[in-house]
């Protein structure tokens, strides 16, 4: 398992320390704004062409890159429907704080679970690759972070139907 | 006021423009003869267990631009299909024997096959991925990223 996840994240962070080379650049379809490209989408010839790095077909990243901005978008693990609603809940309730983690979207793209947007002021506030390792290590967490939940939570279903037919038996 | 609704945009046909800017130099019969020519060379490389010869074969002459139809998915899977034959002991050697345009191309196409992870197995892109980036930096990634070919 883990022998496959490390070249998964070796080739994400390469792809992101490419596609991380920003500038500021002002647009060019309405006068004094400065907007990230990749969200606007209304300047093709600055826009780089999206990449999809996947694992399997459940585990995918995709990195789309402008001048200006760059959007990586994680394809979370759900192999079953517990796992299914807790990344649900877990990415809503990172994305309801978004503002805290300065580099979050508050939707993710259609697709995909959750999203980050990296602009050139975060690349000029943040180191690049202190940026580009988050969300290594965010990748690398959030796997982690579900599985524990996930059992977690069947162990303490364990516990309430061994007690609620604890109750039942002592009934008879 | 309703015409202040009308999105004009949409009759500026972007996709007509762009259909004929990125339009490719080939026609679709042509693209395919090559494509089977190469795919000949390939197979016969590859039954010779030439890997190296295999892969060169296959990265010539890929078609780009738009208009030229399925040719394009198929000389992908060409690609993909000697990628899958290596033995993953054998890729770095076969880097060696590749110039720096040939790795750019078979970056492309790692690409092509890993936003296909219903077709291809990833893991194999991966590695492949993987030996290319250790070899040669992002240069290689930074120009998948730029390019302007369609492909």
């Amino acid at each position: 398992m883990a022998n496959t996840l490390r070249p998964y994240l070796n080739a994400v962070q390469a792809t992101l320390t490419a596609s991380l080379c920003l500038e500021s650049f002002g647009s060019q379809i309405v006068e004094k704004h400065n907007v990230p490209e990749v969200e606007v989408g209304t300047t093709k010839e600055i826009i780089l062409n999206p990449v999809v790095i996947s694992r399997n077909e459940n585990e995918k990243v995709l990195i789309e890159g402008s001048i200006n901005s760059v959007r990586v978008s994680i394809s979370i693990k759900q192999a079953d429907d517990i796992e299914r609603i807790l990344c649900h809940k877990f990415t809503r309730f990172l994305m309801m704080r978004a503002e805290n983690f300065i580099i979050l979207r508050r939707k993710p793209v259609e697709g995909y679970d959750i999203s980050f947007l990296i602009t050139n002021f975060h690349t000029e506030q943040m180191y690049k690759n202190k940026l580009v390792d988050f969300i290594i290590e965010f990748m690398e967490e959030v796997d982690k972070e579900i599985s524990e939940m996930k059992l977690s939570l069947n162990s303490r279903a364990r516990i309430v139907a061994e007690s609620f037919l604890g109750e039942v038996s002592t009934l008879s | 006021m309703s015409h202040r609704d009308i999105d004009i945009d949409r009759f500026y046909q972007d996709d007509l423009i762009e259909n004929l800017e990125y339009l490719s130099t080939q026609t679709e019969p042509e693209a395919l003869a090559i494509l089977q020519q190469i795919t000949t060379q390939v197979r016969d490389s590859l039954s010779h267990r030439q890997p190296a010869d295999a892969l060169i074969a296959a990265l010539s002459n890929p078609p780009y631009g738009k208009g030229l139809g399925s040719v394009q998915d198929q000389y992908g899977r060409l690609v993909m299909e000697v990628l899958f034959a290596v033995r993953s002991t054998e890729i770095p050697a076969i880097l060696k024997q590749l110039d720096d345009d040939q790795k750019d191309v078979l970056m492309k196409y790692i690409y092509y096959g890993m936003s296909r992870p219903k077709e291809y197995n990833s893991s194999t892109l991966l590695s492949w991925h993987e030996k290319i980036v250790a070899v040669s930096g992002i240069a290689s990634i930074v120009r998948v990223l730029t390019d302007r070919k369609h492909f």
